[in-house]
């Protein structure tokens, strides 16, 4: 018992210790040199991503991309910007706690002004108070309405809310003479909102739900029987929300169980997944975004989104296949555009700064002074048509003019 | 007069040991004002706070599988469970000290639900039958019948109210899990001291023995696993209060194994093992944390660090302390001469 | 009465197809048990890595067939390595220790994995025969993929070949001979050790396989081995621990199963196919076989 004691109390200073050692190492930020010039003082941007995989990594490399032209060019009134980048990964997933660990690191250790937790709704439903509370700006990628009805002040989203799609969507169903739709879906938090809420807006535009089925999480469940299920209730159309990178998967379970409908999907695909699917396969999948993934920058007729991902290829050398990319591209103009307008780095002003700000992103003028924290408020259809590599998809009106429609069975009724 | 000497150098010690304590107390008290003058004082407190919880947890895991040898590797499942009946509970406007007694009590029944078959099985059905466990308590809590659970949603906690006192901010928190670390440390003493413990930890040893002794096997496996369940789930509300936010990615799989490898790091079957686990393994996550790049690494330095505790020293550090100390008290005596042999 | 059996042909032969991985899987389980006594949590992770490399050899170049074919002989002996190397070291002390030990292998390998090829999930090349991804049924007018139908029919090829080696080979024979009872077989002069890392061996190259049959139908990610590892296990529980026909048996009843409870009501696919595990291992733990490794005590 004595023994353990004199155990405890070792490692109990054990820890001090290093509470002392790593609190050694921190200067104290050095004052500005008056208003307009930030030289001298440091903007930290916090990011909490799995960063192992692909889409941390993505977002890195965009974070890094802007830190180094800011720091070069002194964009930012010559403050110097750094990110520190903690991972949320547990067991192969990214998980709540994790979160909330680093994003509290980031807060009392990194000082951060900026953080932005990643792009999976519930982590940013979780860690949404904590940034809020902790006076940080707070950029969420998610889709999910949830986090931001709790009216965080702090917490910005820089993608397009799942509502604010969503009319877009039974529109479209609704023009093309689609009445009966089938819904799959995942358990996750983002998934069940679209769904209800998908549900809510059918009835309200004379749509029915004629099946829903949840699909297992993780590969190597069999989802058979549910796409059976959907499929034999015959349905005009399907509608799939799904955890970006299992559409993929879903979509070619769908094609491959014998579907020749058109399939609406909630996210974009990335190229990667256009291209597991397969060609003919993919013909024929629609979804409303405010923009797609290309597999060449060629493939894109946007300038403003060339011109970014043409500055993305030159450093990096490939061309980001996810949406991942635009949410974060436009969560960093926000960065400097509020910075810029605040003419300071700190958190409390750049807060102030943002509700007046209206500056053009990836899929068009991002617009903050609605007063909701939100920029989007509209998509529009994109369908993929299949043809010619990685697939780019043309808007709704010039596929319904291609050839490749007429294979797929747009409505049943008529 | 080397009796005299002897008596010198022992109480000699028994200083040592008292200021030690002393030491370690007025540590521990005082850690909270400590925290405040660093500069990341925050963020260390909330990281003391978790260790303290997951320290209870292993504890309760430890009375089950270290000392009563019965593997749980489905320890997530009644963590969740304590957590879950607490703040569905208090949502319902149950007084809290009453919604803790009664998530207590669903966690026992809970528990008991599951040792009275579970007690027949052998350690590696027990391992499969506890994963299972896991699993189906984890998939409930995702499609909840009702929803109570709010789903994949997760709920939010509000802040803990005990006696009118708020438990808002870390350094009450902090003081809140000390005692009740201390508390519950003091139990599993107790217990382990008790004659049900002597004969959960005799039917660890051997069945057979134990059986032979008179001792109801199966029954006291069930002790031992309704207790650890009880315990697990005590836990599993301190968790609640301290993340603020629950959901069911919080208590997959992955936790379970959490909790196993805190308790075999530190030593199983030992009273403080649970709590060295507990502090090593979290703080080797958040010093890895801290350097920059070595993100993607976190899970494999996870993963190696049990590999290598399994085929190294399967007893965990304590275990392997206490087997240098022999080692080293063998040599004295073999130094020593036959006067070693003789005590 | 065509419309019924569509259905049924729709669900039953995804679902069988499923069920022969997880019966692949749990045939390793019911060998790994009986010759050693102890259970795999690594499997998943080795199934993963399996079909990881199956695909990145059709990435090099190589067809289906043979990238299938190196992927399974190369697992066989990553599953011999990781006994010589890290079970048998643990195996001396306790067998408990395997069960914690493999479950840490379980996250070094699945984490090797995403940092390896990252976390997207890649496309394997369909099976074609005739130039068509199907086989049309006239009668019934149902289309089925020549994918699930050849992942039954190698699975079935894979099964058959292991009741052969175990039973007519003299290799074989020394491996049952070392599972019953290993100091006998040691003093016969059969190496236990040897018998043992083919053990591994079998189960880790039967993983691979599956993992690589699958491929086709869900696409090859770093995480796509979990389930089937775990349900493998499941498989060899429902059909009596220890025996490998039942775990075979076992694992494509979990596939048949899962896939129906999928199509009634898929909110509790998952949690109705863990619960199956748990009525089994709890109350009837001997199994359809009958087969008493669940010992009471």
């Amino acid at each position: 018992m004595k023994k353990a004691i004199r155990f405890v109390s070792m490692i109990l200073c054990l820890v001090l210790l290093c509470c002392c050692l790593s609190s050694c190492g921190q200067k104290k930020e050095e004052e500005g040199n008056g208003d307009g010039d930030l030289s001298g003082k440091t903007l930290t941007i916090g990011l909490v991503s799995s960063l192992a995989d692909n889409t941390g990594k993505l977002h890195q490399e965009v974070i890094n991309l802007f830190i180094d032209k800011w720091n070069k060019e002194g964009t930012l009134y010559g403050a110097n910007v750094k990110l520190v980048a903690y991972d949320n990964l547990n067991n192969g997933a990214q998980d709540t706690e994790m979160s909330i660990k680093c994003v509290q690191k980031l807060l009392s250790s990194d000082h951060a002004q900026v953080i932005i937790p990643g792009q999976l709704s519930n982590i940013i439903q979780a860690v949404g108070g904590l940034i809020n509370d902790g006076e940080a700006v707070g950029i969420g990628l998610g889709l999910a309405p949830t986090w931001m009805e709790q009216g965080w002040e702090y917490v910005y989203r820089t993608a397009l809310n799942n509502n604010f799609q969503i009319p877009s969507v039974t529109a479209t169903m609704n023009s093309l003479n689609q009445k009966n739709i089938a819904i799959l879906y995942q358990n996750t938090d983002n998934c069940l909102t679209f769904r209800d809420s998908i549900k809510a807006a059918a009835i309200e535009d004379g749509l029915n739900v004629v099946a829903e089925e949840m699909l297992a999480d993780g590969s190597g469940t069999g989802i058979t029987g549910q796409i059976t299920s959907v499929i034999n209730s015959d349905p005009d159309t399907i509608f799939v929300t799904a955890m970006g990178g299992s559409f993929g998967t879903v979509v070619k379970q769908l094609r491959q169980s014998g579907y020749k409908g058109m399939i609406y999907i909630g996210q974009i695909l990335m190229t990667t997944e256009v291209d597991s699917i397969g060609d003919e396969e993919v013909n024929g999948v629609i979804m409303c975004s405010p923009y797609v993934s290309y597999e060449r920058i060629e493939d894109c007729n946007n300038d403003f989104v060339k011109s970014c991902l043409q500055e993305f290829y030159d450093k990096y050398g490939y061309c980001p296949v996810d949406d991942q990319f635009y949410k974060m591209w436009d969560a960093m103009l926000l960065v400097q555009n509020a910075v810029l307008a605040a003419k300071s780095v700190d958190a409390a002003d750049m807060q102030k700064a943002i509700s007046t700000l209206k500056f053009d992103g990836t899929a068009g003028t991002m617009d903050f002074t609605k007063g909701s924290n939100e920029c989007y408020y509209g998509a529009r259809a994109w369908v993929y048509t299949g043809q010619g590599v990685g697939g780019a998809p043309v808007a709704l009106e010039d596929w319904l003019t291609m050839d490749v429609s007429k294979k797929v069975i747009i409505t049943k009724q008529s | 007069m080397e009796e005299r000497s002897k008596e010198r150098s022992s109480s000699r010690k028994n200083i040592y040991r008292i200021s030690g304590i002393v030491l370690a107390v007025l540590i521990a008290l005082l850690l909270p004002v400590i925290c405040g003058f660093l500069e990341s004082g925050a963020y260390y407190l909330n990281v003391i706070n978790y260790i303290f919880v997951y320290t209870i947890a292993s504890t309760g895991l430890n009375v089950m599988t270290g000392y009563s040898g019965q593997i749980n590797l489905g320890g997530a499942a009644y963590f969740s469970v304590g957590a879950y009946a607490v703040v569905i509970l208090c949502n319902a406007g149950v007084p809290t000290l009453l919604s803790v007694v009664l998530a207590m009590l669903v966690v026992a029944f809970f528990g008991f639900l599951t040792a009275v078959p579970a007690a027949k099985l052998k350690y590696h059905f027990l391992a499969l039958a506890t994963t299972a466990v896991g699993e189906v308590v984890n998939n409930l809590l995702t499609v909840s019948p009702g929803g109570i659970t709010n789903d994949t949603h997760g709920m939010f906690v509000k802040a803990l109210v005990l006696f009118g006192f708020k438990f808002k901010s870390d350094a009450s928190l902090y003081y809140l899990l000390l005692i009740m670390t201390a508390l519950c440390l003091l139990f599993t003493w107790a217990f382990l001291h008790s004659r049900t413990g002597r004969a959960c930890v005799a039917t660890r040893d051997s069945v057979d023995a134990a059986g032979s002794c008179g001792i109801d096997v199966r029954q006291y496996k069930i002790i031992a696993t309704v207790v650890s369940c009880v315990m697990i789930g005590f836990a599993g509300f301190l968790f609640a209060y301290l993340n603020r936010y629950i959901s069911p990615d919080t208590f997959a799989a992955g936790k379970s194994t959490m909790f196993m490898s805190m308790m075999m790091l530190g030593g199983s079957g030992t009273l403080f093992g649970p709590f060295l686990g507990a502090v090593l393994i979290t703080l080797i996550m958040e010093l890895l944390r801290g350097i920059q790049g070595s993100g993607p690494y976190m899970q494999l330095t996870y993963g190696f660090i049990l590999l290598i505790e399994m085929m190294f020293m399967p007893q965990g550090v304590s275990g392997a302390i206490s087997d240098y100390k022999y080692k080293k008290d063998r040599r004295r005596m073999e130094a020593a001469g036959g006067d070693g042999k003789d005590a | 009465m065509n419309d019924t059996l569509k259905l049924i042909l729709q669900l039953m032969i995804p679902g069988l197809c499923l069920g022969c991985v997880y019966g692949l899987n749990g045939i390793g389980a019911a060998l790994l048990y009986k010759g050693s006594h102890t259970i795999n949590n690594a499997q998943g992770a080795v199934v993963g890595f399996g079909a990881l490399l199956g695909y990145s050899l059709q990435n090099r170049g190589l067809g289906l067939i043979s990238s299938t074919i190196i992927a399974t002989i190369a697992c066989f002996f990553v599953g011999v390595l990781l006994q010589v190397g890290v079970i048998s070291q643990i195996e001396k002390k306790a067998p408990i220790y395997v069960v914690i030990a493999t479950l840490a292998l379980s996250i070094v390998i699945t984490n090797a994995n995403y940092l390896i090829v990252g976390s997207y999930t890649y496309d394997s090349a369909v099976i074609l025969i005739n130039v068509s991804k199907y086989l049309h049924i006239d009668s019934v007018n149902v289309d089925i993929l020549w994918s699930n139908i050849v992942a039954i029919a190698v699975s079935f090829i894979a099964m058959v070949s292991v009741h052969f080696f175990l039973n007519k080979t003299k290799f074989g024979s020394a491996m049952r001979a070392a599972a019953m009872d290993p100091f006998a077989a040691e003093s016969c002069g059969i190496s236990v050790v040897k018998t043992r890392a083919v053990t591994w061996g079998i189960m880790s190259a039967l993983g691979a396989l599956g993992g690589c049959l699958t491929g086709p139908l869900f696409g090859v990610s770093a995480g796509i081995g979990i389930a089937a590892g775990a349900k493998g296990n499941t498989g060899a529980v429902l059909g009596g621990y220890g025996n490998m026909y039942g775990a075979i048996i076992g694992g494509m009843i979990i596939g048949i199963v899962e896939t129906i409870f999928g199509y009634i009501y898929s909110p509790y696919q998952t949690a109705f196919t863990n619960a199956l595990f748990l009525i089994f291992i709890l109350l009837l733990p001997h199994g359809i076989m009958n087969e008493k490794a669940i010992e009471e005590g």
